[in-house]
């Protein structure tokens, strides 16, 4: 099918609806501090199982998109930015909000936010052809050494504890042998169960650990005290002046490839991207003494920076089948769920597929500069929804959620043990990015290891002979090195002083 | 009082050495090299046993509390132990009561443990409970 042929058809209500329904969804929870994009996508993954895959993505599209864009509009208002990326639009935002300009902070949130996804929804649909036609030349050893480098990000998303990261990730990679054996399809660790021999399912760990956990890492954490709402609903100006656009050009236009650029290389998330981004748009300002007090330049380049690296994130995970971040780790499960391995044979088997979910990450984008624009004064009442029946929601819906799925009642359990899991894991700073990866990535590796030593009749230098392999080795050793030399800097820097 | 780390740490190599015995009896390698099932198994728990006493020793050094109880929190921890066995009852009586009713009597007990009004918690627990019954039961057709 032909691009004008997808666009009408993504452009049926039938699908539209879905990606509307999404986006409004994305926004409530974007919205609301603690709630974050990867919580509904994973929420919402099960309860899209019923429709056509392209309903169902245009729903995940709308959610992943518009979560992060609200994400910022919490941070705004209250200072409490709604998803981790958000956490740099707090910076300038919130300072706007003191001085009255409530309006147009939210204003530059939603249209630079709708910049930098549609420019990185471009970037999407441009580059992820050549590189899954180039992808496709991969044979098991690269397979093998691509699932390493992913692997080898466990430490760029450990956060705080590099050995924590490492091991709960090595413990998602031994969870991820249970059931079938990949080759020869004699069960391991099932002890006898059924149900087991499948594994254990990977959309019910999701939502245990980013539904429930996070649900009862919020009670734990509640501070009683009202949140500090704004009083009156007015809220000014939303659109920026024309000298106002002139002045952002520069940075934004440098902002938006930074932002793509970080959201392609995996570990590296909106958060990162935006402080990026922020920091060099007051290298670059003629009022840098503003960044932080309420800039606008500041602001919209963070706000850019997030939805930005939505379509780089996307980029190698749906062209190697790598996730860039926890969002996109739980979009490869919603693939899954719907049968499709995402990589470069998405792009010959479901290539019309892979064209509906880069034209709905347009749409998404536009349908939010609508929502945004227009329901500006409406989303200062959404932080007015008590967060207990939020939580009462959540807890809900994450049992049915994973029941639903297979109709399973061994998945309800697992995802309560894996939400009560969460909990302590949020607790004793485990972080959740690295255990996802070695589920995730842990079946890939081994399949190929074994495939690619089957092919070399067990000689390990088949890793070490082919150029695509060395060079994906390399970066798996540079991106697990040069953290490492960071975090001993930074201790020897701590102990010096 | 024992570091969270050394407890997690003692859990984890204790999971690596159940996971490496366990492995023992798959289906050995062929003889030209290519590794059989439990290959890889086993050079996880390899690794997690490692790091797990790694993890250990720094808890050992750091004595870092994870769980402090202060003013804010200490009062939340009745809510919690509550949520969490509000959830343990509802998974429990799954296969046993209705839906319908368990997930009511679930959000009811919810809707108290978080100090909700009465007549809200009633109204609350029934409408959500009825939409969210149609909406899978007659929508995406799951037996609940």
């Amino acid at each position: 099918m032909e691009w004008l042929d997808i666009l009408s058809n993504v452009l049926h209500p039938s699908v539209s609806v879905y990606l509307v329904i999404g986006v409004l969804v994305g926004v409530g929870i974007g919205t609301l501090p603690g709630l974050t994009a990867t919580m509904a996508v994973a929420i919402l993954t099960p309860l899209t199982f019923w429709l056509q895959p392209e309903q169902g993505f245009a729903m995940l599209i709308g959610v992943y998109n518009s979560a992060i864009f609200a994400g910022g509009i919490s941070a705004i208002l209250i200072n409490t930015p709604g998803t981790p990326a958000s956490i740099a639009t707090s910076f300038d935002g919130f300072a706007m909000t003191r001085k009255g300009e409530v309006g147009l902070a939210l204003g530059i949130n939603t249209i630079y936010s709708v910049i930098g996804g549609l420019f990185s929804s471009f970037v999407l649909i441009i580059a992820a052809f050549p590189l899954a036609r180039f992808a496709l030349k991969f044979g098991p050893a690269e397979y093998f050494a691509l699932a390493i480098f992913g692997l080898s990000m466990m430490i760029s998303v450990s956060e705080k504890s590099i050995l924590k990261g490492l091991l709960i990730g090595t413990l998602g990679l031994l969870i991820s042998t249970i059931g079938l054996d990949p080759m020869l399809s004699s069960p391991r660790y099932t002890f006898g169960n059924i149900h087991l021999m499948e594994g254990i399912s990977f959309i019910p760990v999701m939502i245990g650990l980013f539904g429930v956990g996070e649900v009862l890492h919020q009670i734990f954490e509640n501070d009683q005290k009202v949140r500090s709402i704004m009083a009156d609903n007015t809220i000014g100006r939303i659109f920026p002046t024309l000298g106002e656009v002139k002045r952002l050009l520069p940075s934004t236009a440098l902002s938006s490839v930074i932002s793509v650029v970080t959201g392609a290389i995996p570990g590296a998330g909106g958060d990162i991207a935006s402080i990026i981004c922020w920091d060099q748009a007051k290298r670059m300002s003629k009022k840098p003494e503003e960044f932080g007090e309420g800039s606008i330049e500041g602001l919209a380049n963070t706000c850019l920076a997030n939805n930005g690296v939505i379509g780089g994130a996307m980029t190698t995970m749906l062209t190697l089948g790598i996730p860039g971040d926890a969002v996109t780790a739980v979009l490869i499960g919603s693939l899954m769920m719907y049968g499709m391995q995402p990589g470069p044979r998405l792009f010959v088997e479901h290539a019309d597929f892979v064209k509906r979910f880069m034209l709905l990450m347009v749409l998404a984008n536009i349908v939010i500069l609508f929502v945004g624009l227009l329901g500006a004064k409406l989303s200062v009442k959404i932080l007015k929804v008590k967060k207990e029946i939020i939580w009462m929601l959540v807890l809900l819906l994450c049992v049915i959620g994973s029941y639903a799925l297979n109709s399973s009642f061994v998945d309800v359990v697992v995802m309560s043990v894996a939400g009560i899991l969460g909990f302590f894991f949020r607790k004793m700073e485990f972080p959740l990015g690295p255990f996802i990866l070695g589920m995730l990535l842990g079946r890939l590796g081994e399949s190929n290891l074994r495939r690619a030593l089957a092919l070399s009749q067990g000689s390990y230098s088949i890793f070490i002979t082919k150029p695509i392999t060395i060079i994906l080795l390399i970066a798996a050793i540079l991106s697990i090195v040069i953290p490492l030399i960071k975090e001993f800097n930074k201790k020897k820097t701590v102990q010096i002083h | 009082m024992i570091n969270a780390d050394i407890i997690f740490g003692s859990i984890s190599s204790l999971i690596s050495i159940l996971f490496y015995v366990v492995s023992l009896s798959f289906p050995k390698g062929t003889t030209d090299g290519i590794p059989g099932p439990g290959y890889f198994p086993q050079l996880m728990a390899v690794i997690i046993f490692v790091l797990s006493i790694i993890l250990i020793v720094s808890g050992i050094k750091n004595k870092k509390r994870y769980i402090v109880l202060n003013e804010k929190t200490s009062k939340n921890v009745k809510p919690l132990i509550l949520t969490i066995a509000a959830m343990g009852c509802f998974i429990g009586l799954w296969e046993f009561i209705p839906f319908i009713l368990g997930a009511f009597l679930y959000l009811l007990i919810l809707n108290i443990i978080f100090k909700q009004k009465l007549k809200f918690a009633v109204i609350f627990a029934a409408t959500t409970t009825a939409v969210i019954y149609f909406i899978f039961v007659n929508i995406f057709h799951i037996m609940l």
